[in-house]
């Protein structure tokens, strides 16, 4: 026989016991370990919830719930607005297994109306729930993930090969902040694998090309632009804003200032570099796995590991070993899965192979090991043979 | 004893006339250090850079066991 709303609603009541605002309040002020669930549409939610609430709309809680709670004797309290959808909601879960479900009476409306706190996240555009509605579908992203992600400040150093597909992937991902460092020029043997870059920039700066590309893509980034060489003069006050810093260039003095900049800042250092047709790419983060010197202590002598400009370079590796490092670069953001810390990627296209070698820390380090010699920046061309002692200037980053 | 070595980049240019390729099967003595096996290849001990064993990280003195795969990977200037 079919039933009313009201004869619903009773049977419901039977299964399902009723807390007031105030009775919750004191529940979780006692810390109780009960999870809160709000049941409400995500449009609701977004304009406010109590503290650490999940949101797990009523029209998805049968499909979601058990990832959210595995645990069926898990202590719930569920919320709407007004104390139905929620008591309905509870009536479910305890079908489905959930052996001690509470509802609150009086909803989100009653908290409120009782003067308890409540938290409103990150509030995005109409535009931005679109855009980022894959993201939001991954619990590891989701829409606090992803307002960290707009929150985020990344340093490219290096317009080129392995930062034209990092900038465009971390660009379409919504990192809010992204600094891009170079002095060069578009030049039209960049475009075959350069991909921030087009055939009528050519003689722009690249850092504006990058702008014009990135903006193109996704008005929500503010670009930061640096049109200058990195040296040790000026590096420190570059990297020091930023949450992570993307390695790029095509020179050893670059690589070796920018690891020891970063490591001095404590600042992580997403590294990618390739040859022909290898590359490999590692995370160098401060106290948490070796550093670049760890595996290099001594650059190669010069002319030993010739530049793309030198030796060739298919155009698609870049494309490849960028795009890992903005992977990891986003990771790191957003706090999830694995960063390649103490290990390194390394790709061979010509046969297809990817090995992940697992790095060490040297005690020795001369920058971050047991007895540090390296304590403040250095001139790296000197360092790297490039120039005589004497001689002094900025560190040229061409990518 | 055989082991396998695996040059990469620019210590490609290294690999021995006839091997097919990178790793390649070596014979070499019982007993021998990943910078000795360098040396055999006439690749000077400084071009060691990263030296693993199997994938993973070792110091280069390290001894290179029978089937083992000792490979070398200089730094990547290029971005």
């Amino acid at each position: 026989m079919a039933k009313t709303f009201k004869e619903l609603m009773d049977e419901a009541r039977k299964d399902v016991p009723e807390w007031t605002a105030d009775q919750v309040e004191q529940v979780l002020s006692n810390g109780g370990g009960h999870r809160l669930l709000d049941v409400r549409e995500k449009e609701e939610f977004r304009d406010g919830h109590l503290p650490g609430a999940l949101s797990v709309p009523r029209g998805f809680l049968d499909m979601q719930v058990e990832e959210v709670v595995p645990d069926k004797s898990t202590p719930l309290i569920l919320y709407c607005a007004g104390g139905t959808r929620s008591l309905l909601a509870g009536r479910t879960l305890r079908e489905m297994g959930y052996s001690d479900v509470v509802s609150m009476s009086g909803g989100y409306g009653g908290w409120k109306g009782a003067g308890h706190e409540w938290v409103q996240d990150f509030q995005f555009t109409p535009e931005q729930l679109k855009r980022y509605s894959r993201h939001f579908i991954l619990p590891e992203v989701g829409e606090v993930g992803q307002a960290k992600l707009l929150q985020s400040k990344v340093l490219l150093i290096g317009a080129g090969g392995l930062g034209s597909p990092a900038a465009l992937y971390l660009a379409a991902a919504g990192v809010g902040t992204m600094g891009i460092v170079d002095d060069d020029v578009v030049d039209m043997s960049n475009l075959q694998r350069q991909i921030l870059h087009t055939n009528d920039r050519v003689g722009e700066p690249k850092v504006d090309s990058a702008k014009a590309t990135i903006n193109g893509l996704n008005p929500d980034v503010n670009v930061v632009t640096y049109e200058t060489r990195v040296s040790s003069d000026n590096i420190m006050d570059i990297i020091k804003d930023y949450d992570v810093v993307l390695d790029g260039c095509d020179n050893f003095p670059t690589r070796y200032l920018v690891n020891d900049a970063c490591f001095m800042s404590g600042i992580p250092n997403v590294h990618g570099s390739i040859f022909q047709f290898e590359g490999q790419a590692s995370v160098f983060y401060p106290g948490r796995g070796p550093c670049y010197r760890c595996l290099f202590p001594e650059p190669p002598p010069p002319g030993a590991a010739p530049s793309c400009q030198e030796a060739g370079v298919l155009g698609v590796l870049p494309g490849l070993v960028g795009s890992v490092q903005a992977l990891e670069t986003l990771k790191i953001l957003l706090g999830v899965g694995k960063p390649l810390i103490g290990r390194m990627m390394y790709f061979d296209t010509l046969s297809m192979e990817v090995r992940t070698l697992r790095l060490r820390r040297d005690k020795k380090c001369p920058l971050c090991g047991d007895n540090p010699t390296v304590t403040q920046l250095i001139d790296y061309e000197e360092f790297c043979g490039l120039r005589a002692p004497a001689e002094s200037g900025g560190i040229q980053a061409h990518p | 004893m055989q082991v396998r070595v695996g040059l990469n980049a620019s210590l490609r240019r290294y690999i021995p006339e006839g091997a097919e390729g990178s790793p390649f099967p070596l014979d070499v003595s019982a007993g021998v250090s990943a910078l000795e096996i360098l040396a055999l290849l006439g690749i000077p001990p400084e071009r060691a850079h990263v030296v693993t064993i199997d994938g993973q990280q070792v110091d280069s003195d390290t001894i290179v066991a029978e089937g083992q795969e000792v490979s070398y990977f200089p730094p990547l200037a290029g971005g």
